[in-house]
């Protein structure tokens, strides 16, 4: 198994001078800050060409990036863990839509225009889709340059080409001009093809077979003529896709072997039986959370419903945050349902486990109120109480940097169970009258009935 | 020519499967003749890897699937309550469709008492509908109590007693309730304990560690880490249970037990739940409880206890289209 960089053996290529110029003070400390990921090797002057490209091998990824895109530039890949715990998963998988140019011939702009229109939320953050992919349902040419050409003039997202034949692929490379497309995919028999357009446009190219050891050995083609590659695992079932997916993994990560250290491009459709009856959506929405879940960089999916894409990204968004950090939301002002200037005011910390479970709690209930959800830099009420991060100096500054006296028409505010003891003293600095809710966020709804009016 | 040389001769690509020291015990639930009465029962754990990490002979194998069933149904989502409708008020026929219909492998009956414990919500009443169930259906069971520290206890000292002899599963135990009590319970009338931590695996090791130490077996514990909702907390859930299996699979004999997930608690989501959020709600619902399904798969659960009969339906006929086979039931003979 391959050993992590040792701290010895990068501190080896520094120039050893202690010169303080990186802003560390020793050498030493800027070898342990650049394997924390907290410094960066440029940072040193003194660092010879030679001597910087061994630092950049030494603690590099071993699972490669790869960029395709070229207005907005999409990163996969950089996998260094098989378990988020042990470290954190890195650049979260990508979800392309594809379209066919058969079926989008007639209303191309409005097929993207419907691409781009699938948004979710999460803790503030807005996501749709990352990359559009356009296939070819007839491999002829002429059609598949003109919806390429097409669909890069009205999206600015990274696009993916989808096509069998080598001629094909040439048509809808010329037709995207500057913008560089990420080619799927290479097979056994088009792989020499393939691998000369690819180098021609400067494009990344996803190599697929059913075969993990012929996989292998097109991925060494691809890369010794400096390709970036992705890797496309052919399988017939979801369960061999994941056998696939993982033994691919481990070989990179736990055995360091080079030709798998590739992001791999997954397709779940194609692993779906029953694909012809219409409410077969779910079973593609599944596959792809199981490929977002198993090393999957990124996933082409046929229907991108809201229904389906919305499960996906929430996984998704929770699956590649930093499990070291608590998970945020923004604090502030938050509106639940309608609400009125009469509607309550609840507060609550900008942990987002208690956001979720409080609004959750007061969603269901079809309850409109305000939640003034303050900084406590994560932690929950509890625990920002024992750490003192919910103060009643904060809550009284929160009210006045929110405006509350200007959105709503009452001066009431109400504050978790747990957070009884500061009532009188964020009264006092506040000037609103302060009254203390249940401890349980479920049992909101039955107090905002019964004891708040 | 001899890269086409090396393309024939080549074999197909492994890697060994990484050798573990431990491995998960297999726990039974329910009981044949002449201890009990289920007409077959289910066995959980005996992995030595996690899910598709082992040699693929042996992966392949879905999670065993039961169906929670309430009694006095509290909280049920509309989209779950119109597809049961009737047959709600009669927990007895709610399983017995579950079992029929749905082809779930168990039940979980959900005592919803209050603490004001009337009618049918007494511990004779409790008692009473245990048997009922213990005698109408022959599949292995599992009983919760409600969601009160101070009720569970009582409520499954109660059930362990009025179905004794069917190793049922009882749930749970917690660091925060009279863990000691539902033990001795299920030692003195042969059942087993769903241990529930809160998404924290240093509880998790000491509430089995001081449940094995009252003096159950390790084939008598099943491990629940707690099933946040998917976009609730669930990446929690699956990186717990991830780890607590590798710690138990590098040799930790205290959590070398079966995982229980609960993706009936995704419900509680609004993404699931609430109408005009986004699309349409009954496929949201559906789809929410099914990737918590998938997902707690995926990390190494062993069984699955779901709410909705659509979900489970559909969960299962993926699992068959995905190549996965029945997980493995014993039969009477």
């Amino acid at each position: 198994m391959p050993q992590k960089p040792s701290l010895l053996s990068l501190y080896g290529y520094l120039p050893k001078k202690n010169c303080g110029e990186c802003e560390y003070p020793t050498c030493m400390a800027f070898a342990a800050k650049i394997l924390e990921g907290k410094a960066k090797v440029e940072d040193c002057p003194h660092i010879t060409e030679e001597n910087r490209v061994k630092v950049e091998g030494l603690i590099a990824a071993p699972v490669a990036k790869l960029t395709f895109g070229t207005r907005k530039p999409l990163v996969i890949g950089e996998a260094r863990v098989m378990h988020r715990h042990e470290l954190k998963f890195y650049n979260p998988t990508a979800i392309a839509v594809e379209l066919n140019d058969k079926q989008c011939e007639a209303d191309t702009e409005a097929a993207v225009e419907r691409a781009l229109g699938v948004k979710v939320e999460r803790l503030g953050e807005a996501f749709g889709m990352d990359s559009i992919a356009i296939s070819s349902s007839t491999e002829e040419a002429e059609p598949f340059a003109k919806v390429t050409g097409r669909i890069a003039k009205t999206t600015d997202l990274p696009l993916i080409l989808c096509c069998r034949k080598a001629e094909t692929l040439k048509a809808g490379l010329e037709a995207c001009g500057d913008e560089t497309p990420l080619i799927f995919t290479a097979t056994r028999d088009t792989l020499d093809q393939y691998i000369e357009l690819a180098k021609s446009h400067r494009a990344p190219l996803v190599v697929a077979d059913e075969d993990l050891g012929q996989l292998r050995l097109m991925v060494k083609k691809a890369s010794d003529r400096g390709l970036d590659v992705a890797l496309h695992p052919l399988a017939s079932s979801l369960r061999e896709v994941l056998e696939d997916c993982i033994t691919v993994r481990r070989a990179a990560i736990e055995y360091g072997i080079r030709e798998f250290g590739h992001p791999i491009i997954g397709v779940p459709a194609s692993l779906v039986k029953n694909r012809g009856l219409n409410d077969s959506w779910w079973r593609e929405s599944l596959v792809a959370s199981a490929l977002v879940l198993r090393y999957a960089d990124a996933v082409i999916l046929k229907d991108a419903r809201i229904e389906s894409m919305l499960p996906i990204i929430t996984l998704r968004h929770g699956l590649f945050s930093d499990p070291r950090v608590p998970a945020k939301v923004k604090p502030g002002l938050h509106r639940l349902g309608s609400p009125k200037p009469e509607s309550p005011v609840l507060l609550t910390v900008n942990y987002a486990l208690t956001f979720y479970l409080v609004s959750g709690d007061i969603d269901k209930a079809g309850l409109d109120c305000y939640l003034l959800v303050a900084d406590t830099g994560g932690m929950s009420v509890l625990n920002a109480l024992v750490g003192g991060q919910l103060q009643p100096k904060g809550v009284a500054e929160l009210i006045k940097e929110t405006n509350l006296k200007s959105t709503v028409s009452h001066r009431r505010l109400i504050i978790p169970g747990l957070a009884a003891r500061l009532r009188g003293e964020i009264e006092e600095l506040s000037d609103w009258e302060v009254l203390v809710g249940p401890v349980e966020s479920r049992e909101i709804p039955l107090y905002l009935k019964n004891a708040y009016r | 020519m001899g890269e086409d040389l090396y393309r024939l001769l080549s074999p197909r690509f492994e890697l060994p499967p990484t050798q573990y020291v431990g491995r998960v015990t297999q726990v039974r639930i329910g009981n044949a003749s002449p201890e009990g009465t289920r007409a077959y029962v289910i066995l959980l754990g005996g992995a030595k890897n996690l899910p598709f990490f082992d040699d693929p002979s042996k992966t392949g194998v879905r999670p065993s699937l039961a169906m929670q069933v309430q009694a006095r149904p509290d909280n049920i989502p509309t989209t779950v309550s119109t597809a049961l409708g009737d047959l709600m008020n009669d927990p007895v026929e709610w399983a017995r469709f579950c079992i029929k219909e749905c082809g779930a492998e168990a039940v979980q009956l959900k005592f919803n008492v209050k603490a004001k414990m009337d009618g049918d919500g007494t511990l004779e009443g409790i008692k009473g509908l245990s048997r009922r169930l213990v005698e109408e259906l022959d599949v292995p069971l599992i009983f919760s109590g409600p969601d009160s520290k101070e009720l569970e206890p009582p409520v499954l000292e109660a059930v362990a007693s009025a179905t004794r002899g069917e190793r049922v599963l009882l749930a749970s135990a917690r660091l925060d309730n009279d863990y000691e009590r539902i033990a001795k319970a299920a030692i003195t009338n042969g059942h087993v304990v769903l241990a529930s931590s809160d998404c924290d695996p240093p509880s998790q090791k000491m509430l089995n560690d001081r449940l094995l130490d009252i003096g159950l077996s390790k084939d008598q514990l099943v491990i629940d880490p707690t099933t946040a909702a998917l976009g609730y907390g669930l990446e929690y859930s699956l990186s717990i249970t991830e780890q607590i299996r590798l710690n138990a699979l590098k040799g930790d004999r205290s959590l070398q037990m079966p995982v229980a997930a609960f993706p009936a608690s995704s419900w509680t989501a609004r993404e699931a739940n609430l109408e005009g959020l986004c699309g349409d709600l009954y496929s949201r619902g559906l789809i929410w409880e099914l990737t918590t399904a998938i997902a707690m798969f995926l990390a190494g659960a062993e069984l699955l206890v779901m709410l909705h009969p659509e979900a489970v339906r559909r969960f299962r006929l993926l699992m068959g289209e995905a190549g996965f086979s029945e997980p493995p039931t014993v039969k009477k003979e």
